[in-house]
């Protein structure tokens, strides 16, 4: 399902004989009187972005104490960091992984992110939710797949690998790790440059792949047909940024990750100002709409990373913290791991302070943006899959309540994705399979 | 806590880490792939479980039934045939990142083979391979190298063919056909004409071959070969990619195109005289070095970490020593000495600096260098098991891990599957035991895992090989005692004692499924895939090849070349008799 562009405003061009139209930054002078929709009465579509830290949360500081709405409950321990965020903040406690734990580190990140068991190899065996909202909303973007982002790139105990977007079985969107390759990329979709005439050139090159490898399917069983459509995916996705890149609309410039954080560590490492960096370019590219779609991985399923800006040293977090095998015992081990978990948030809420400063339509960017946050495990020292960490965070154009915590004991945690495709316009009557198969939202959510 | 509490403290809760590191290393294969799968699910299988271990081959108990082959597939080139191949084609190039490797069955071969690349990857294809002909066509010198004929003129067109010709056949392993051919040259004219520099031209129809599926994938489908019992033979084109990615880890050079031309590569006698080519040429190392950062899984040294408050001899300088170690020893096994492949299991040549010569108890010298030395006959030291490297990446960051030790020795060197925990599983002792002040021995606070049902089916394979190693700490050294107290290093190994990791040690090299091992291994990494029940005949009569020669790696892989299996696929789905009646190897 792909939205035709002219129903919103585009700036069109006609170069060298090519017809491009891009979309403009979603401002409230192109929108109705109430800033619902736009002025042809198009309804405004939110963004969506799957937040994910690996390792899990401890439940007894995680949820917190009072379920409610507005006054009625208060932050945990471990969301603290997230405070200035509460109106904006859905907890849902309670829901459990109801796929069985076959595959260690596999099955229950599998469950939360695609409603099913992972494979017997580590992979999933169904697209993730971000990509299917994006088949929802996304596809008349600069990155019809979404962008997908990543701090650590520090590998887990095996699990999903490093990924957490998946466009189906053996078809993941590997995280981009470089915030300096991501700011030269929306650089030059924003219009703060000067068009290279190359870009034509660079086109006709991708008309002859494409011509290849749709001559080469034709030789090939299924499963390589399906892998090329994937790939000829990728070459249409990069000739849409190259038009949008041709007559690329005034969003102003992103921020340059070298000049506002040069101190932010390597590629791969964790810091806040490597989540600060991303954070701006999110933000960048989701006020600007080149995409509605994004994912951020914190740190991968049992991420092996050291947490070493939150002071708890240079070993791996996993084990002992998340494990609770710290040789300087189990008190400093516990501590540790609250501690952790409270940086991730702080890391989470970076994101969430961009998206709120940035203005989009009669608000901000968090007013109509849904961030969907979980994790690898439950308590990780038991390898728990109950009481999962599940945070739901913006306002969805006005489709979420927030400032929520909902508590549904032993309620299946495929409910909360599914609900967030439900919001997203999907007609699916269900989501997920075998135990992780539901066919309820959670009307608690919504406004 | 007080330091001293805590080292105690810590040495309790280290009880804990067999059942962690058996959950890490169930989805974290010792031999460094990033997940173990057991079963064969690739391509159009129907699903039938093919037992990666002689183990499970060897029970015998039900026939395989008749089995859908999965067909020849694409392999996407990993990322060191990529760069190899870049390389090979463009002279020295810096290249930027590509889309990471996914490691399936251990090996990243697999996941080539199965793994989509996604709509980001296509992206960085095309801004690292442009990146690559922009630095390389800079400089005229070099585009002397690259084109065989470099034209001054737009109307040169006979030069331009023959340069993209020439590259073409070399970049995609086949000539280009004259439809191709023309899409190529129309490329170059027009971009040549547009900037009126032909080798501008030029520079973008390279950038586009190499950004084509024939470049980026690797094309071997076979032909249908009705003298052959239906099965689909390998093209001479196809051999030639096969022979040149198998043994170099790189394209084919024009030698072994030429004799693709000339149908030099249609049996096994004129595979043979190339393999043997081959394996005298230097970039013969690059391929066992590949085959061996894959197998040992050596691409994940770089993140793990030491408690650098234990163990602050752990620096990047001591981690990239231990690495050209590893590959030195088989450097100096496969090509220079050459010997039994299986005295790496055993031996003790080591290669060292000071740096690592201090790791080894061995003394330093001056000036200092990269260099041969050998072990005390006598050392408890002994082997690949005894390599610091494999020491050190099985182990955790403050402390060893005999079950991670373990499992290295049970997957990657005897192909034993080290069976998934159990879902519920607690890695954490109760309090009780976690109150217990009394320092104990690895092995001690192992002794609860496998006496527990629950967590015996893991443990009993991994840990009592791994206690073998617990007189080296987790960066290698050697420690005479384990917080005071006596290390037992003893166990069995299939009914054999031993004393220590040196006994052991020798013990692997004589056991009799190593060589079946080493064979399913270097059939999956060559192959893309985990050898299906019926090529169970295929792995033993190479293994057959590799005894006659003394255990030879470089004959092993010839074996491999040359073998029917390497050289025909089956059509996808067909089906194929299970292949039991003889009974399996061991």
């Amino acid at each position: 399902m792909s939205r035709p562009i002219p129903r919103r405003t585009v700036l069109r061009g006609m170069l060298a004989g090519v017809a491009v139209a891009v979309p403009l930054p979603r401002l409230a002078a192109m929108l109705d009187g109430n800033g619902t929709a736009y002025a042809d009465a198009t309804p405004l579509l939110p963004r969506y972005l799957t937040w994910f830290f690996g390792n899990g949360a401890d439940p007894t500081q995680w949820v917190p104490a009072a379920v409610g709405q507005g006054a009625a409950w208060s932050l945990s321990p471990s969301l603290m960091p997230l405070a200035e965020f509460k109106p904006w903040l859905s907890v849902l406690s309670g829901y459990d992984v109801k796929i069985p734990a076959l595959y260690a580190h596999k099955s229950a990140p599998a469950a939360v992110l695609t409603g099913a068991q992972a494979a017997m190899n580590g992979d999933v065996t169904a697209p993730s939710i971000d990509q299917r909202i994006a088949a929802l909303i996304n596809k008349d973007t600069a990155f019809p797949s979404g962008l997908h982002v990543g701090i650590s790139n520090v590998t887990g105990a095996g699990a999903l690998d490093f990924n957490i977007s998946f466009n189906g079985p053996n078809a993941p969107n590997p995280p981009n790790y470089s915030p300096a390759h991501l700011f030269a990329t929306l650089l030059s979709l924003s219009g703060a440059q000067e068009p290279d005439p190359s870009l034509f050139r660079r086109k006709s090159l991708l008309d002859a792949v494409a011509e290849e490898t749709r001559a080469l399917q034709h030789q090939l069983g299924a499963e390589d047909r399906l892998r090329l459509d994937r790939h000829l995916d990728g070459i249409a996705e990069l000739q849409t940024q190259i038009d949008a890149t041709i007559t690329s609309a005034d969003c102003g410039t992103p921020i340059d990750p070298d000049v506002a954080y040069p101190d932010r560590g390597e590629d791969g490492s964790i810091s806040l100002d490597r989540c600060r960096a991303f954070a701006d370019l999110l933000a960048f590219a989701f006020s600007c709409e080149l995409t509605r779609v994004a994912s951020f991985v914190f740190s991968c399923a049992a991420c092996h990373a050291p947490y070493t800006e939150a002071g708890l040293g240079s070993v791996t977090f996993h084990e002992d913290f998340g494990h609770r095998l710290s040789p300087m015992g189990i008190d400093y081990a516990t501590g540790g791991f609250h501690t952790g978990v409270a940086y991730a948030m702080s890391g989470l809420a970076e994101l969430l302070k961009r998206l709120r400063d940035t203005p989009d339509a009669t608000g901000n960017l968090l007013d109509n943006t849904a961030v969907y946050t979980t994790s690898c495990v439950g308590q990780p020292w038991d390898h728990r899959m109950d009481d999962f960490p599940l945070l739901v965070v913006g306002k969805a154009g006005g489709l979420l309540r927030g400032d929520i915590h909902h508590r549904a004991a032993g309620d299946n945690a495929s409910k909360v994705p599914f609900t967030l495709l439900k919001l997203f316009g999907s007609p699916d009557p269900s989501f997920g399979a075998d135990e992780g198969l539901v066919s309820q939202t959670i009307p608690e959510l919504l406004a | 806590m007080r330091r001293g509490d805590s080292y105690v403290f810590g040495a309790l809760l280290a009880a804990l880490l067999g059942a962690s590191a058996c959950y890490q290393g169930v989805s974290a294969n010792a031999d460094g792939s990033a997940g173990t799968t057991t079963l064969a699910t690739t391509g159009d299988l129907t699903g039938d479980p093919a037992p990666t271990t002689s183990d499970s081959d060897s029970d015998g108990d039900a026939p395989d039934a008749p089995q859908a082959v999965p067909g020849p597939t694409l392999r996407r080139l990993t990322a060191a045939e990529f760069t190899h191949a870049v390389q090979d084609l463009l002279g020295p190039v810096s290249i930027g990142a590509v889309e990471a490797d996914s490691s399936q069955d251990g090996f990243f071969a697999v996941g080539a083979a199965r793994v989509a690349l996604s709509p980001a990857g296509v992206a960085k294809y095309e801004q690292a391979i442009g990146d690559a002909t922009a630095q390389a066509f800079s400089d005229p010198a070099r585009v002397a190298q690259i084109l065989r004929c470099v034209p001054t003129q737009l109307d040169d067109v006979p030069c331009m063919r023959d340069a993209l010709a020439t590259f073409g056949r070399r970049a995609w392993r086949r000539p280009l056909t004259s439809v191709e051919l023309d899409r190529y040259l129309g490329i170059a004219a027009a971009i040549g004409g547009e900037t009126g520099d032909v080798v501008v031209g030029l520079r973008h129809a390279v950038w586009a071959l190499l950004q084509a599926p024939h470049f980026l994938y690797r094309v071997e489908l076979g032909l249908p070969s009705p003298d052959d019992g239906g099965r689909l033979k390998f093209t001479a084109w196809e051999m030639a990619s096969r022979l040149a990615f198998t043994l170099w880890n790189t394209v084919p050079d024009e030698a072994l195109l030429d004799a693709a031309e000339a149908d030099l590569l249609a049996d096994s006698a004129g595979v043979h005289a190339q393999a043997v080519r081959m394996l005298a040429d230097p970039r013969a190392r690059q391929g066992v070095h590949n085959f061996i950062t894959e197998l040992y899984g050596l691409w994940a040294l770089g993140e793990k970490v030491k408690d650098d408050t234990l163990f602050p001899e752990w620096t990047p300088t001591l981690k990239a020593v231990m690495r050209d170690e590893l590959l030195a020893r088989v450097e100096d096994v496969v090509f220079d000495q050459p010997a039994d492949f299986f005295s790496l299991y055993d031996g003790q040549k080591v290669f060292v600096n000071n740096e690592l010569a201090k790791i080894y108890g061995l003394d330093e010298v001056q000036p200092d260098g990269f260099r041969a030395a050998m072990l005390p006959p006598d050392s408890p030291r002994r082997g690949l098991i005894g390599s610091a490297l494999v020491l050190a990446m099985n182990s955790l960051p403050a402390r060893t891990s005999a079950t991670e030790r373990g499992q290295f020795i049970a997957e990657s060197l005897l192909c034993r599957t080290v069976p998934p925990p159990p879902p519920t599983v607690d890695t954490n002792l109760d309090d009780g035991e976690m109150q217990d002040p009394g320092p104990k021995t690895l092995r001690e606070k192992l002794e609860p895992h496998r006496a527990d049902p629950a967590c015996s089916g893991c443990h009993n394979i991994t840990d009592p090989l791994g206690l073998a190693l617990e007189h080296f700490d987790t960066v290698g050294r050697w420690r005479p005692t384990d917080q005071g107290l006596t290390i037992d290093a003893s166990g069995e190994l299939d009914g054999q004692y031993f004393a220590d990791g040196s006994e052991l040690a020798l013990l692997l090299r004589e056991h009799p499924v190593v060589a079946n091992c080493l064979v399913r291994k270097l059939y999956t990494y060559a192959g893309g895939r985990l050898p299906l029940p019926r090529e169970t005949d295929t792995v033993a009569e190479i293994e057959d090849e590799l005894a006659l020669s003394g255990n030879r790696f470089d004959r092993l892989l010839v074996a491999l070349v040359t073998h029917d299996d390497f050289r025909f696929a089956h059509p996808a789905g067909t089906v194929v008799a299970g292949d039991d009646s003889e009974g399996d190897k061991p």
